[in-house]
């Protein structure tokens, strides 16, 4: 018969057995609970990356983009209006110096004349590009004009005019007229570009080339090139489905010209290129014209024959 | 037919004349009257628009510098530097002014006729 004692030490044993396996059923349903949670949690984490990335790629740019949008409207509404005013007071600049080359015979004065109207031309064409790139476009009308005029006109806005040759295209047609002061002003700027990266005393030839449907402008120069950074930036930034240039894309230095001419070739409809296939050895720049751009000729040979003027010289000579 | 166009606009008066107001020393004088006509025979290839545009209007025409200012719509000034250019390139030629009215007897005229009257006395 076992003593009350030896009972007692069996009931003991027997209930830490019942304790320990009931810790261990305990601790298996914990475990389980736990496990089942922490798959839980980490569905839902992997709920949270997937709806991070998702922000990551769609919402996030948007919301970048539409920020960029607004602060670069909001910051391009003082230069562009100042470039307007700008342009408005170099136009009557423009005005009144071929209004007085009209009326004065002394070269001394004339020779100024010619002197302020090159200021004004260059005046109005940093004002435009920088209209452009503020968003408004060209207000200046033309008739459709022949393409060696356009060349000239594009010439006749930059500093270093006298280097440029212009070799008279056989191609006799016009340009329309609602794309000729875009093209003038993208032109000006790849010729103001090719004459300030090229050697003074070299000179700057543009040319006509027949192309499928079109035909080219070819603005050469002997200058040193583009190196691989430049070409590379050169190209973002006239790539036809690239990011639209504005006022803070320009760069620092900024490139302004080639974003003028991104921005006016997209809404006249030509194209620009830029390369390093110079035949002289430095940049060449392709505008390419469709033939959509291009128009009959206005009449041949004697254009710039006006009807006699009696406003103009005053048999009287100099006053 | 579209109305002509102002070429003046787009085209300025420095590129016409490369920047010069007056033409080179060498060169003729023109004034307003000097008449001008084009040199029979030359081409006009590798002239620019407006130099092109004074040779086909002085072809078979003789025109005082005044003129062809006023029928290029150019200054008087860039008229010249055109001008002289091309009558340095031959393609251009000056004429002597018309010919003037018959004059009135001059001195010596009038004393021949006398001797001759005395003479014949």
């Amino acid at each position: 018969m076992p003593d009350t004692a030896e009972i007692l030490r069996l009931l003991g044993e027997s209930a830490l057995v019942c304790a320990v396996a009931a810790l261990v059923i305990r601790l298996r349903g914990v475990r389980r609970a736990h496990r089942k949670e922490s798959s839980a949690a980490r569905s839902r984490t992997r709920a949270l990356e997937s709806e991070l990335a998702r922000h990551r790629a769609e919402v996030l740019p948007e919301a970048v983009a539409g920020a960029h949008r607004r602060a670069a409207q909001a910051a391009q509404g003082l230069p562009r209006s100042v470039a307007r005013t700008v342009q408005g007071l170099a136009h009557g600049q423009q005005k009144k110096i071929t209004e007085m080359l009209n009326r004065h015979d002394d070269p001394d004065v004339v020779e100024g004349l010619l002197v302020l109207d090159h200021h004004s031309a260059q005046m109005l064409r940093r004002a435009a590009g920088l209209a452009v790139v503020c968003g408004s476009w060209p207000g200046r009308q033309h008739d459709a004009t022949p393409l060696i005029d356009v060349v000239r006109g594009a010439v006749s806005r930059i500093q270093d005019y006298r280097r440029v040759r212009t070799v008279p295209p056989a191609d006799d047609r016009a340009v329309t007229g609602r794309v000729v002061e875009g093209l003038v002003l993208a032109l000006a700027e790849l010729l103001e570009n090719a004459t300030r990266y090229s050697h003074p005393d070299t000179r700057v030839q543009v040319h006509t080339r027949p192309v499928p449907d079109g035909l080219a402008l070819v603005v050469e120069d002997a200058g040193i090139g583009l190196d691989q950074a430049e070409r590379r930036r050169v190209e973002q930034i006239l790539a036809p489905d690239g990011p639209v240039p504005d006022l803070t894309r320009v760069g620092d230095p900024p490139q302004g010209g080639l974003a003028v001419c991104a921005l006016l070739a997209r809404r006249y409809g030509f194209t620009v290129h830029v390369d390093d296939g110079s035949a002289f050895g430095g940049v060449r720049a392709v505008v390419g014209l469709p033939g959509a751009l291009l128009t009959t000729p206005v009449t041949a040979g004697d254009t710039t024959l006006a009807p006699p003027a009696p406003r103009r010289h005053d048999a009287g000579g100099p006053r | 037919m579209s109305p002509p166009r102002r070429r003046g606009d787009l085209v300025r008066a420095y590129v016409i004349t490369g920047g010069r107001a007056r033409p080179e020393r060498s060169a003729p004088v023109l004034d307003l009257v000097t008449i001008v006509a084009a040199a029979p025979g030359r081409s006009t290839t590798g002239l620019t628009p407006e130099q092109r545009a004074a040779v086909h209007l002085l072809r078979g025409r003789h025109l005082a510098v005044v003129e062809v200012a006023s029928r290029l719509a150019q200054p008087l000034t860039v008229t010249r530097v055109l001008l002289c250019d091309l009558l340095a390139t031959g393609h251009l030629v000056t004429m002597l002014p018309p010919a003037p009215l018959p004059e009135p007897l001059t001195e010596v005229q009038v004393l021949e006729r006398v001797l001759h009257g005395l003479q014949a006395l």
